[in-house]
């Protein structure tokens, strides 16, 4: 099968690659929409619904997300470069890598600040006097500005970044009112219209500048610091969604059999989860990581780094679910006592369709406020993981890989800050809108649910 | 009440037996002692002889839960194509004949095929399995990796031939490798309760139930060294619990206090921001600021005594800091539960003022759900704070795991899991005995 497609690729330039995490994205977006169809029939998750879209902050937040989820799309979409002579394809591309081919393209020799037209170190430099030490011009900054003298160009850069602030200030609303028009018919409002003008100006404001300077700086290896951010983007997603939703089927299951069984069915999922909830977090993801270190296999770098990557996933998953079994047994305990319950028992429904029919869609919310509370501290998980040597795999661009790396460079005089600052600005920039968003969903479809 | 906590002590012995177990297999089943040995002696060109050593000196050359007494009498490692050597043996007795051959490349037709040829020095003794032939000769199966074949010694005729028997070996390959070899092992006889006691499972990890942790890579005793660090975790995590816990309380009353003003609702959003900060970020920007740039105090290290105050100084507020918006967001919504409660309009109704209420009627209330979530933290003291300590390098009990990982120190993970568990099972005790002490309503049956 693989075989007989050759041709296509060939005629088409590229094959699609799926990673082990591009796969389980698909299959999570296939079962959202799924679920979302079926959800939305019923008035509960419709009343649910409105009160959320009610919410200005919540929609804010939402609308964050949502560039997020697309950045990480992007950057879902895996290819090989496929030619005449080169058959087997190169190395796996994303479709955000094209999208920022010339961040990739712009890369220095090593630390350059944000809007620096210099490198950050000094190097020995061949100039007609002899050999001095300065700091050599970045190759992809600043380029455009004149360079006949030190002063000269120092002078220019900041009319320049001004211009051009002006003019993508001018596109950014432009744009945004052009997609405010286009999207009245779907959300009418004020704050509809403020928000798309926000995102286009900031967008706007990074295409003007990027061609330009490096907006972030640039980090060791001179990579552009805003293309990594924007890569970590993906593996934040993943850690913060896959987790739960890898677990959630299990914990579903277990909580419903738990709380509806009851007896020595109960006692054991009982126990299954109070002894595996006892071994503090951490630790457990510690021990399951290091143990997955020793049987690593020698594949291409992304391939490996991505089963890492799941591997993590299931583990955080596994030290995670404990908690939504004991709140859905705790909640079909209730149901159960409940007269439709009674009811449905007393007509003679089976018991595996009172739990699939009048049960399952009953715990659903607790499954979808879990989820979405949980996301928040999985992405800041993340990071902490990182710092310990328990994370991504560090060849993978994260937040927390980031912030790792520049945290080294903080004894260094003058201090590296761009690198941490970009992590951190985009970190808070994905956590709050969740806690923000999480909040709301959680205040539309059980208030009394207690945060911890 | 003593009936009441000694059988929730009871019921937290099989979840301590449960979680070794799991730990168990999570060290010993999902990775081999071998693959421990090469992570630690590095993958390549490393022989069987080392991680042979490297296992008995870990005590990991043990079988995993019963032990049936086969012990190692010798090896010998197919470097050429024809090996000999000689082994003295125990006796009269059970033994077996181990083949290891891992495959290193296709066989081919020139291979010679790969025999074992034993000798002995009392023939008459020796009885064959069905597999060797009558010269003592051995043709082996090129697919399998590893092959075991059982014979026996029997005991002497007569007693002027009584001393064992000495076995020649003779063992011949295709492809020479140092990871070819021969074993000749034998099975002693081992009291019943050796079975047991002498295995894996027993010395790791039932051990480690009794606090008993054993020695880390670095031969050093664990427990001591725990011991020795529980003082400086202490240091940090006591003060910045106390701290933390009044301080959470006193801004949660803040703001339940003006529920539903500016107030609470930016106090509110105030926690979700400060909740949505990386702890890295906290611990980064304390350090560039207090240390670096104020030069307030030292940014890393630590001391003895009155000396370490400076230390810990910075590590303490950063700990309070971190925890503010979680625990602010989650005691209001205590408060306002309680302040929901028929008692406090009844109060209102009174004429109390609002103060009043707040701390004389609702905050007594309000400290029985408060300290019930708090108890079970009691105990995490003793474990430190991962981050902090690192960071601050100080030498608690966080910064020895986090070391712990980073040098792939098995046996500290494992003690320190083991320790983890243990410490939350008894803050899950604490939890219910203080419920059953603050709350009358708690009934103890």
């Amino acid at each position: 099968m693989a075989e007989s497609l050759q041709p296509l690729w060939l005629a088409l330039g590229f094959r699609p690659v799926f990673l082990w995490s591009d796969s389980l994205i698909y299959l999570l977006l296939v079962c959202g929409g799924v679920w979302l169809r079926v959800a939305l029939r019923r008035e509960y998750w419709q009343v649910a619904l409105r009160q959320v879209m009610a919410k200005r902050m919540a929609m804010f937040s939402f609308g964050l997300l949502c560039l997020y989820g697309t950045i990480g799309l992007l950057d879902t979409v895996h290819y090989r470069l496929i030619t005449a002579d080169n058959p087997h394809g190169s190395s796996i591309h994303s479709v955000l890598d094209r999208v920022c081919q010339p961040l990739i393209a712009a890369t220095e020799k090593t630390y350059s600040a944000p809007f620096a037209t210099q490198l950050f170190s000094k190097e020995t430099v061949q100039t007609p006097q002899g050999q001095i030490r300065a700091y050599p011009r970045l190759q992809h900054a600043g380029s455009h500005l004149l360079d006949p003298a030190q002063a000269e160009y120092a002078r220019q850069r900041g009319p320049d970044i001004r211009n051009r602030l002006l003019s993508g200030l001018g596109w950014g609303l432009l744009s945004g009112l052009l997609v405010w028009l286009g999207v009245w018919w779907l959300f009418r409002g004020v704050w509809t219209g403020v928000f798309c003008l926000l995102v286009a100006i900031g967008l706007a404001e990074i295409l003007a500048l990027t061609p330009g300077y490096h907006i972030f700086g640039t980090d060791k290896t001179g990579q552009d610091v805003l293309y990594i951010t924007l890569k970590s983007v993906r593996t934040g997603l993943i850690i913060g969604t896959l987790t739960t939703l890898i677990v959630t089927p299990f914990a579903l299951l277990c909580g419903v059999l738990a709380g509806y069984l009851g007896g020595w069915v109960d006692d054991v999922i009982q126990y299954l989860y109070t002894t595996l909830s006892s071994i503090p977090d951490i630790l457990l993801i510690a021990a399951a990581m290091l143990i997955f270190q020793v049987g690593l296999s020698d594949q291409e770098t992304l391939i490996s780094a991505d089963q890492r990557l799941v591997y993590l996933c299931v583990i955080l998953g596994i030290t995670s679910w404990t908690g939504l079994c004991r709140l859905i047994r705790a909640e079909v305990l209730k149901l159960r006592a409940i007269e439709y319950v009674q009811a449905a028992d007393a007509f003679g429904v089976g018991r595996m369709t009172i739990m699939l029919r009048h049960l399952m869609p009953n715990v659903m919310h607790i499954v979808l406020i879990s989820i979405v509370l949980r996301f928040s501290g999985l992405v800041l998980a993340e990071a902490v993981l990182a710092y310990v040597g328990i994370g991504v795999d560090p060849s993978m661009q994260s937040w927390g890989n980031m912030i790792n790396q520049a945290r080294l460079e903080l004894a260094r005089e003058p201090v590296v800050w761009w690198n941490l600052l970009a992590a951190l600005i985009f970190m808070l920039g994905l956590v709050l809108p969740a806690n923000l968003f999480g909040d709301a969903v959680r205040d539309a479809l059980d208030p009394r649910l207690r945060t911890e | 009440m003593i009936a009441y906590i000694l059988r929730r002590t009871l019921y937290a012995v099989p979840i301590l037996i449960g979680v070794n177990l799991i730990v168990f297999a999570l060290f010993f089943f999902v990775n081999s002692p071998d693959d421990m040995a090469r992570a630690h002696l590095g993958t390549k060109r490393v022989t069987p002889e080392q991680i042979d050593r490297w296992k008995s000196e870990h005590s990991l050359d043990l079988p995993y839960f019963y032990n049936t007494g086969w012990q190692r009498l010798g090896t010998l490692v197919g470097t050429k194509p024809d090996n000999t050597r000689d082994f003295p043996t125990a006796g009269s007795g059970t033994y077996a004949l181990i083949v290891e051959t891992p495959p290193v490349r296709a066989p081919q037709a020139s291979d010679v095929a790969q025999t074992v040829h034993v000798t002995a020095s009392q023939p008459e003794r020796l009885v064959w399995p069905d597999s060797i032939d009558a010269n003592g000769s051995l043709r082996l199966d090129t697919t399998a990796t590893t092959q075991r074949f059982e014979f026996r010694i029997r005991p002497a005729a007569s007693a002027e031939s009584q001393e064992a028997p000495l076995l020649q070996l003779h063992f011949t390959v295709s492809t020479p490798a140092p990871t070819h070899r021969l074993i000749l092992e034998y099975q002693a006889a081992i009291a019943p309760v050796s079975r047991f006691t002498r295995t894996v499972f027993f010395q790791r990890s039932v051990h480690m139930l009794f606090f008993q942790y054993g020695t880390s890579d670095d031969g050093r005793d664990i427990g001591q060294e725990m011991f020795r660090r529980i003082g400086p975790s202490l240091s940090i995590t006591l003060p910045a619990f106390i701290l933390g816990l009044l301080l959470n309380i006193f801004f949660a009353m803040l703001v339940a206090l003006h529920r539903g003003t500016y107030v609470d609702h930016w106090g509110v959003t105030l926690c979700v921001i400060l909740m949505s900060i990386s702890a890295l970020f906290y611990i980064i920007a304390g350090q560039v600021l207090f240390a670096k740039t104020l030069r307030l105090v030292p940014i890393s290290g630590f001391d003895s005594g009155l000396y370490s105050l400076k230390f810990i100084f910075l590590p303490v507020l950063i700990a309070v800091v971190m925890g503010l918006g979680g625990s602010v967001r989650f005691y209001r919504t205590i408060f306002l539960e309680e302040m929901n409660k028929d008692y406090v309009r009844t109060a209102r109704a009174k004429g109390l003022p609002e103060r009043t209420v707040l701390f004389i009627h609702t905050l007594k209330n309000a400290m029985i759900p408060i300290l019930t979530s708090v108890v079970i933290s009691l105990p995490f003291l003793f474990a430190g704070s991962l981050l902090l300590e690192s960071f601050f390098a100080i030498p608690g009990m966080g910064s020895f795991m986090i070391d712990a990982i980073q040098r792939q120190d098995f046996a500290i993970v494992q003690a320190m899991v083991s320790l983890g568990s243990f410490l939350y099972v008894v803050g899950l005790l604490l939890t219910d005995i203080s419920y059953t002490l603050v709350d009358p309503r708690v009934r103890l049956e």
